[in-house]
């Protein structure tokens, strides 16, 4: 135990930083998932063939494979096509690693929050929609004016959720090099030639996080009942 | 040609396909400014797909619809028809997270760009119209079924249309709160409102109605003076659908 907590000091700044790295890969893939996400979800529900089959498409392929393949994908296969992205140190990552594994993140989530928000959107009766256009909205309006705000409040418990999986399924970017929460475990293994600590460190972080953001939401949620969002 | 025998809904021939399921087969009618329709028939008989058509939630197959002269075709403004022609739902379809004022004042403030104030005013005086002006403020989900299809039929007057059609209003409805919504439809009707109504009150169609049409099948089979139809029908299938109902009654 306590030379758990001496490495939990000692290498502290380390820690620190990989979390601050973790935070951020989370909230930008989570956010950005959701945008990708919704763009799916409308190309699903579109009616537009074409449209809806490369959305399912998308959708089965990258929930049919794993996020592990998906993130080395992204990394090796971006410069092989010759996309590159700027090498530069940003909050002591490697950009290049970074955006590759933020990307591969938002490529992935995309595919799950577009379920969410596709099922949030579906979850609201037909008659909704015919209500708002009999009296001369367009659907556009109508979805926009009466659909979506109905949806956000079923679809907004379910990305926490997902904010919660991305916060630990990012772990995995540590494997292209990245220098998140994760990757600090394997850094301080090699410095300070103890296998095990920092793992153990690492989980509790790992555990603190989750158990914040799920309380945090879970906060949100009755406050934004209590709001009377009927 | 007076006001009140122009007639506003011409509806030539029209059919409806789902697929292969032909709902609607052949269907003429003319509605008149200011006359009530009520449009009767057993279940699966296409009266609420017909009813659709009228606004364009459903797009006819084929056929031809001509509202106040003019044909509806692809380059008809179908936003501006649904404003002219409105509706109220077998399920109301009030706007959950309003409240019962704001569904009234929401598509005259955003699509006709009335001021805040002279819709909320407007939306008042449809309210007491329709009995709910004290529930102002209450949630859809706070009220009955009855209650909720007043608001809805305020909703839709609130876009000032020059026609409104009924989806079986009152089918959705506890017994005991039918009663109300049709007093509140019979003096839409007194004001002069262009109605056509899908329903299953016989006694509404009798006493408020100008014209039964009795549809089977995806015909009109039917149509004429309520007391003619409901005394002495002429067809067959109109004679067995109003003695079934009639028995039922009893």
């Amino acid at each position: 135990m306590d030379v758990v907590i001496d490495t939990a000091v000692k290498y502290n700044d380390i820690f620190m930083s990989g979390i601050k790295v973790t935070i951020v890969i989370s909230i930008m893939s989570c956010f950005f998932g959701l945008l990708l996400g919704t763009i799916l979800a409308f190309m699903k529900i579109s009616g537009v063939k074409v449209l809806q089959a490369i959305a399912t498409a998308y959708v089965e392929i990258i929930r049919g494979t794993p996020i592990l393949v998906q993130i080395s994908l992204v990394f090796f296969g971006l410069p092989f096509l010759g996309i590159h992205f700027p090498s530069f140190q940003i909050m002591g990552v490697d950009f290049e690693r970074l955006s590759a594994g933020i990307l591969a993140l938002i490529i992935n989530s995309g595919a799950y929050e577009c379920e969410i928000v596709r099922s949030g959107i579906q979850s609201i009766s037909k008659g909704q929609l015919e209500g708002a256009m009999s009296l001369g909205f367009s659907k556009w309006e109508s979805m926009v004016r009466i659909i979506i705000p109905q949806a956000i409040k079923n679809i907004l418990p379910v990305i926490g959720n997902e904010f919660v999986t991305l916060i630990k399924e990012s772990s995995q970017v540590s494997v292209i090099g990245m220098a998140d929460l994760m990757y600090t475990a394997t850094t301080i293994q090699g410095i300070s030639f103890q296998p095990f600590p920092p793992l153990v460190i690492v989980a509790v972080y790992y555990f603190i996080l989750t158990f914040a953001v799920s309380n945090v939401l879970r906060a949100l949620e009755w406050k934004f009942k209590i709001k009377a969002v009927r | 040609m007076s006001e009140k025998d122009k007639i506003i809904y011409d509806i030539r021939h029209i059919k409806k396909n789902f697929g292969k399921l032909e709902v609607l087969k052949d269907i003429s009618m003319q509605i008149r400014n200011g006359e009530v329709v009520t449009i009767i028939g057993p279940s699966g008989s296409g009266k609420s797909t017909f009813l659709r058509c009228l606004n364009l939630l459903e797009t006819p197959t084929a056929g031809e619809l001509w509202f106040e002269g003019k044909k509806i075709d692809s380059g008809t403004d179908v936003k501006m028809l649904r404003r002219d022609v409105g509706m109220v739902f077998q399920q109301f379809n009030l706007f959950p997270m309003f409240t019962v004022l704001k569904n009234v004042m929401y598509a005259p403030m955003h699509i006709r760009k009335v001021p805040e104030a002279e819709a909320r005013e407007q939306a008042m005086t449809l309210l007491s119209q329709v009995g709910m002006a004290d529930h102002a403020d209450f949630y859809p989900e706070q009220l009955s079924g009855g209650q909720q299809q007043r608001v809805a039929i305020a909703r839709a007057l609130a876009m000032k249309p020059k026609m409104l059609l009924f989806d079986e209003p009152t089918s959705a409805l506890d017994p005991e709160l039918v009663g109300d919504v049709l007093e509140v439809m019979k003096q839409v009707a007194q004001q002069g409102m262009t109605m056509a109504v899908v329903t299953h009150e016989m006694q509404f169609a009798r006493s408020v109605a100008d014209r039964v049409v009795f549809m089977d099948k995806g015909y009109i089979v039917e149509e004429g003076d309520p007391n003619d139809i409901f005394t002495h029908p002429k067809e067959e299938r109109t004679q067995t659908f109003l003695k079934r109902l009639l028995h039922a009654d009893i």
